[in-house]
Parts: structure tokens; C-alpha cells; sequence
């Protein structure tokens, strides 16, 4: 639920990285924050674990200057990926306004994608939010390891399982070396602002 | 081993000795939680005042002010401390939210020197009453700043009233009017004190 | 999905900060909304918290208070107050959707606090409902 100041003209939106563990939904952050550092204020926060593990959240407030005579602060956020941390996941999507699905291409992970998915849209459904309606972009991650000879899902495959009804723009990705990245992060700002009231058109 | 026995059985019952001593360490008397009674409550009174205000607490704090007023009926400086935090303590509960926050300020420092006085047995009067004076002054300083900020108030409200006179006691809520009897009445009660102490 | 507040709620919600929590002592106040964005800010010019990462975190944080209440069958905790040595934070609902953050130094009275913080959130649904 983003929240709109008339008295600053500010507006502060949330974007929400989602998907299973080790997908790279924290590299993806990582990568924005050394790239953008003069325009994040702030360190970005992690919650960890002991192994590195997202526990609870990353969290980078990110300045996008003037848009429309509003000056509009994009609030990222990662969820933590892992199955048993469904209760901080859930949290993290309250008042979520835009979702970028990262997916692992790695063979061997086709089924956490799917089963990722599936509970992204039964969180937000808690919220009385339908995954079908927030403006959402699909990033498929990983695909610098191709390369490596690690067997890849194909882009026809991922687009089968995740993005067949929902159809939503998506990317192939390599967040480890900043591969379309920013081409995501741009994608869901602009659907995310497109989506805000004709208050901002 | 029949020889460590008995030195190990004295070290024991060295340690019982001491565990059981009867006679207290110089400063135990401190402490007002190693102190029967009414001082031990009202600090208990205090500490939850530091969580949570409200009527139950502040009429604790007041039922306990009035035992201790018992309790140190012969103490004219003790008798003092205790008038004093009446006083602060009937308006903060009268006021709660709209207290001034330096009544809570005030509240505290009168209760930490009531502490020291009561219990520092080696204590003169003379030291005794420096301590009293301070948290007097303390109150006449917060009693200004009130008198200051209701004429503020009243100025703002009636911006065309010229005479500037003395306000009428009616006016003064009642709360207030309460402290200012009492800091007069201590102010006196003090002054008194240091002429007779002057004449002998 | 978005919701606006305007310039006059934005004023009056700032006046109260000023008037009911800075003029009294504490060093920082925040009022956010439960996603963690940031309604309206104030301290007392002499503390510089990163305030976007405290939203955040305190956002996440009353989820995570709220969710355990319920775990052992209570509506809400009364007293969300986290102790330090030289700084403490305090935090109340406003309404369901918003969350008050007060920081504030040794020299105020956690008791006196939670009385005005009672006494500003009636004031601020009042100005909250009328949007
Ligand atoms: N080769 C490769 N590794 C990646 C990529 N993105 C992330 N990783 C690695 O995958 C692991 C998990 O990444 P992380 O960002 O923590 O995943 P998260 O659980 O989704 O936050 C880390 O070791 C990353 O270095 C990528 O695009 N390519
Ligand atoms: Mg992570």
C-alpha cells in the first residue's frame, strides 16, 4: 500500500523480491546498492542468520528522483526464500505494491520455483491481494551458469511453469554479474507507478 | 585425612558464622529494600510509577506518603520531603497527560533525596537541610515556569484584557492551587526554622 | 492500491509530534504506516537516526510482536518497549493501520510517556478518520 504525501510530494512504495532459497533475491539488492550507492541515504539492512541465510528481510530504501512532480522512494525488500520462514515472509508482504518473482533457471530447482510461486499467491491472498492483478515481473535468474555446463531450465520451460496465465514481462538474468538487474528493478518501478492513482497522472 | 577434618569442618563453620552474622555491614541500612515497612513500599510505589501512571498507582503513592507522615511525625525535615512530594504528587495525578514534564523530573529527584535523608544515619540536619533546599528550589522553579505558561495561556486566550493585574485565585486550577499552598506553607515552614535557629 | 494523506493531516499530525513528544523530551518520533513507510518524522536536532531503515525494521518487528501474541491467545501486547542504555524505543498502534515510534533518553519517564502517547493516539484518529 503505498503512501502518497501531498504535503511533501513524496511517494513511498514497496517492492517486494520473492522467490525460493538461494534464488539470488539478495544478490539481486546487493548488486542495486553497490551500483546506486549515491542514491540509497542508508546501509542496506539485512536480517541474517549465521550461515548468511536471509532470516527475516533485506531492506534498501532507493531515491528515484522526480517523477510527475513527486519525489518517489521505492522501499525493496527480499523475502526470506526458505519454506520454514513463512511466517517473516508473510509479514514482509504487508502492504506490498509491486513483486519481482526471482526464479532459479537451474534444473535441479524447477519445482521450489513452482512451489515458490504457488505460496506468493496464497500470502497474498492473507492480504486480500491476488498475484494476478499486482503488477509483478518474472526475473530468471542465474543464467551465466549455462556457461559452466550446470544444466539450465530453458527460458520456453520457466515460462511454461511460471509465467503461462499470468504473463507478465520477465528477463533472463545473472544478479551474481549485474545482468539485467537493473532492467528488472526499472520494469517493476514503472508497472508499480503505473499502477498508483491518477493522482500522480 | 583424618587430619583435614577438623580445619575443613572450621572453615565451614566460619562460613556459617558469617552467613549468620546478626551484626549488619556499615552501609546495609542503604538499601530501603533491607528496610522493614513503609520506606521499602513507597520505593516499590515508585518503581511502577516509572512503568505506568494512573489513579490506582498515584493513590498508592499518596496512601503511602500519608503512613510515612506517621511514621516521621517527629521529624520536621522528613515531614518536609513528604509534604513536597504530596504535593507534586497530587498534580501529577490530577493532571496525568497535561502534566508539565519536569513534575515527573521532579517527582523522582524529590523521592531519590527523601531516600538519601531516611536512610544516611550519619547524616546532620545541617546536610539534611541542604538536600531539602535544593528539591525546594527545584519546585519553585517549576512553579514559575506553571505560573508562566497559564499566563501565556491566558494571554492568548483573552488578547484584548489590558489590566494587567494579579490574577484572581479563582482561576487557578485546583491542583495547582494545592502546590502553591504547599510550597508556601513549606517555604514558611523553612524560614521559621532558620530564624529560630538564628535566635538560640 | 494507495492511500493519501493531505497537506492539513500531515500538519496537525506533525504539530502533535512537535507539541506532545519533542517539547517534552524525547529525542525522535515516527509515525509509520504498517508496510514501513514513513508518515511524518520529527527529533529534536540533536540525534540523526537512519529513520527509513528504523520504519522498516519497526514495521517488521510489530508484525512479528503481533503474530506472536496470537500464538499464545493474546490480542495484542500492551507494552512494546525495548530498554537501552542510553536510548529506548517505544511503540503503539494507531488505529489498525499505523504505528507510533518514540526514542527517548533515560531523563524521561517511561510512565509519563506511555500517558501521552494514550493521549496523542486519540487526537491522531481523529485526524486519521477524516481521510
Ligand atoms: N552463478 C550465479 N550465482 C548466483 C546468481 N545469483 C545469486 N547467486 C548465488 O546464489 C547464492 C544464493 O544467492 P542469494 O542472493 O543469497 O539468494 P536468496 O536466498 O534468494 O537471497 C549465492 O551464493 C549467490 O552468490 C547468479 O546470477 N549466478
Ligand atoms: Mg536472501
Amino acid at each position: 500500500m503505498a503512501f502518497i504525501n501531498l504535503k511533501k510530494k513524496e511517494v513511498q512504495a514497496k517492492i517486494v523480491y520473492y522467490g525460493p532459497g538461494r534464488g539470488g533475491k539478495t544478490t539481486n539488492l546487493e548488486f542495486i546498492y553497490k551500483k546506486y550507492k549515491s542514491r540509497i541515504p542508508t546501509d542496506m539492512v539485512a536480517i541474517k542468520t549465521h550461515g548468511d541465510r536471509t532470516l527475516f528481510f533485506d531492506f534498501l530504501p532507493f531515491d528515484i528522483g522526480t517523477i510527475k512532480g513527486y519525489s518517489v522512494r521505492m522501499q525493496l525488500y527480499t523475502v526470506p526464500g526458505q519454506v520454514k520462514y513463512n511466517a517473516t515472509r508473510k509479514l514482509v508482504l504487508r502492504g506490498v505494491d509491486g513483486i519481482v518473482f526471482v526464479a532459479d533457471s537451474m534444473q535441479l530447482r524447477r519445482e521450489k520455483n513452482v512451489l515458490s510461486l504457488k505460496n506468493a499467491r496464497e500470502n497474498l491472498a492473507a492480504y486480500k491481494k491476488d498475484l494476478t492483478k499486482i503488477p509483478l515481473v518474472m526475473q530468471y535468474n542465474k543464467r551465466d551458469l549455462g556457461e559452466q555446463g550446470i544444466p539450465l531450465l530453458s527460458v520456453e520451460t520457466l515460462q511454461q511453469d511460471l509465467n503461462a496465465d499470468l504473463n507478465v514481462p520477465f528477463f533472463e538474468a545473472s544478479a551474481l554479474e549485474g545482468k539485467n538487474v537493473v532492467e528488472t528493478l526499472k520494469k517493476i518501478i514503472s508497472l508499480t507507478m503505473a499502477s498508483l492513482s491518477k493522482d500522480l497522472t | 585425612m583424618d587430619a583435614d577434618r577438623p580445619s575443613s569442618n572450621k572453615e565451614v563453620d566460619d562460613q556459617l558464622e558469617y552467613l549468620f552474622a546478626e551484626t549488619q555491614s556499615a552501609d546495609a541500612g542503604l538499601d530501603p529494600e533491607s528496610q522493614p515497612g513503609p520506606l521499602r513500599d513507597l520505593k516499590a510505589i515508585f518503581l511502577a510509577v516509572d512503568w505506568e501512571i494512573n489513579d490506582d498507582i498515584m493513590n498508592a503513592l499518596l496512601r503511602q506518603i500519608d503512613a510515612l507522615k506517621n511514621t516521621f511525625s517527629g521529624d520536621r525535615i522528613m515531614m518536609l520531603f513528604l509534604q513536597l512530594l504530596e504535593a507534586v504528587g497530587k498534580y501529577v495525578k490530577g493532571k496525568k497527560a497535561h502534566a508539565h514534564p519536569d513534575a515527573i523530573k521532579l517527582l523522582n529527584s524529590i523521592y531519590t533525596s527523601l531516600e538519601i535523608v531516611s536512610l544516611s544515619k550519619g547524616m546532620t540536619d545541617a546536610e539534611r537541610k541542604k538536600i531539602l533546599r535544593i528539591e525546594v528550589n527545584r519546585f519553585q522553579r517549576l512553579k514559575d515556569k506553571l505560573a508562566r505558561k497559564k499566563a501565556v495561556e491566558k494571554a492568548a486566550a483573552l488578547p484584548k484584557k489590558d489590566a494587567p493585574g494579579e490574577s484572581p485565585p479563582e482561576e487557578i486550577p485546583p491542583a495547582l492551587r494545592y502546590v502553591l499552598q504547599e510550597v508556601r506553607k513549606v517555604i514558611r515552614e523553612e524560614f521559621a526554622a532558620f530564624k529560630a535557629e538564628f535566635k538560640s | 492500491m494507495e492511500y493519501t494523506l493531505d497537506q492539513k493531516q500531515l500538519d496537525e499530525i506533525e504539530a502533535i509530534l512537535q507539541s506532545d513528544f519533542i517539547e517534552m523530551g524525547v529525542h525522535c518520533v515516527l509515525m509509520i504506516d504498517m508496510a514501513g513507510n514513513i508518515i511524518s518524522s520529527l527529533d529534536n536536532g540533536e540525534v540523526s537516526f537512519d529513520i527509513y531503515s528504523l520504519a522498516a525494521l519497526a514495521a517488521g518487528n510489530f508484525g512479528a510482536v503481533s503474530a506472536m501474541a496470537n500464538m499464545v491467545g493474546e490480542n495484542e501486547f500492551s507494552l512494546l518497549f525495548h530498554k537501552g542504555q542510553d536510548e529506548n524505543l517505544h511503540f503503539s498502534r494507531v488505529t489498525g493501520e499505523f504505528l507510533l515510534i518514540t526514542i527517548f533518553g533515560k531523563e524521561t519517564s517511561l510512565g509519563f510517556l506511555r500517558l501521552k502517547v494514550a493521549e496523542a493516539i486519540k487526537k491522531f484518529e481523529t485526524i486519521l478518520q477524516s481521510s
